[in-house]
């Protein structure tokens, strides 16, 4: 049995949320870093978006043959839609961004925690 | 993207301000400098901020890394105003008819260049605590 069953499926879009989480706190930050840099641009990407395109693809990729490569539907999430907009950097927008984020998350770490959690308890309560 | 990633953009950001704020306060100390290395009164300097993509970065061109920008003080430029005159024949620098050329530092300027270098340094110190924050809350995973 594949060990991420134990999981219930759900663990690799929550490890994909994390990473997706981390890139977003980078562009904010270097929007931040260069809230006064002559000519830069604001740089931002839809975490809505991204996700979605995990929910889509996942299961609904059919294999007309067997032998086909799987598309793992995680994997395919990696393309972002950047969206590019040619204002300067407005730094309370940028704050709230950076906070909600962060929240954000953490909300994740702590659900993936749980979900770890919930396991142990499993395995411990099988064990006795 | 990982967390050394992000203190290295905070971190250059910090490093952007605190010149600017150094610069500000370099003009502040000689406003009333009328002799200088280079001769003549001191000019009033500014820094000019540029945004510089990551070292080493072997990703495709669409991926986050390569859009992530640290800032870089690239060079302090000399104000070109002209110098604020004043008469005061005591005064040893005073020219022939009296006039004695100050710096062209303007104070109200520098002090609000000053108060946004200081919101600079901070804004770029919550995005480090945000970034911590995060990386212990991972770690916190696997407790």
């Amino acid at each position: 049995m594949p060990i991420n069953k134990l999981y219930s499926g759900g663990m690799p879009v929550l490890e994909q949320a994390l990473n997706v989480r981390m890139e977003k706190q980078g562009l904010i930050q270097s929007n931040i870093a260069n809230m006064e840099t002559p000519g830069y641009s604001v740089q931002n990407f839809s975490f809505k978006d991204v996700m979605e395109s995990v929910k889509n693809n996942s299961g609904q990729v059919m294999r007309t043959n067997s032998k086909h490569m799987a598309l793992d539907p995680i994997e395919m999430s990696q393309s972002r839609q950047f969206a590019d907009e040619n204002r300067p950097v407005d730094l309370d927008e940028e704050m709230m961004k950076l906070s909600e984020n962060q929240l954000m998350y953490e909300v994740t770490a702590r659900l993936i925690a749980k979900k770890l959690e919930g396991l142990k308890y499993a395995i411990d309560e099988g064990g006795k | 993207m990982d967390i050394l990633t992000s203190l290295k953009i905070s971190g250059s950001g910090l490093k952007a301000e605190r010149a600017r704020l150094n610069v500000a306060a370099m003009n502040l100390a000689n406003v009333d400098t009328t002799r200088t290395v280079e001769g003549g009164p001191y000019k009033a300097k500014s820094v000019v901020f540029s945004a510089k993509p990551l070292e080493n970065f072997q990703e495709t061109l669409d991926s986050v890394n390569a859009r992530l920008r640290k800032v870089e003080v690239v060079e302090v430029v000399e104000d070109d105003k002209p110098f604020k005159e004043v008469y005061d024949p005591s005064h040893p620098d005073a020219n022939d008819e009296g006039i004695v050329q100050f710096p062209n530092v303007d104070v109200p300027e520098q002090m609000v260049d000053l108060i946004n270098a200081r919101r600079g340094y901070e804004a770029n110190v919550t995005a480090i605590e945000a970034a911590k924050s995060m990386a212990m809350k991972a770690l916190d995973i696997g407790r």
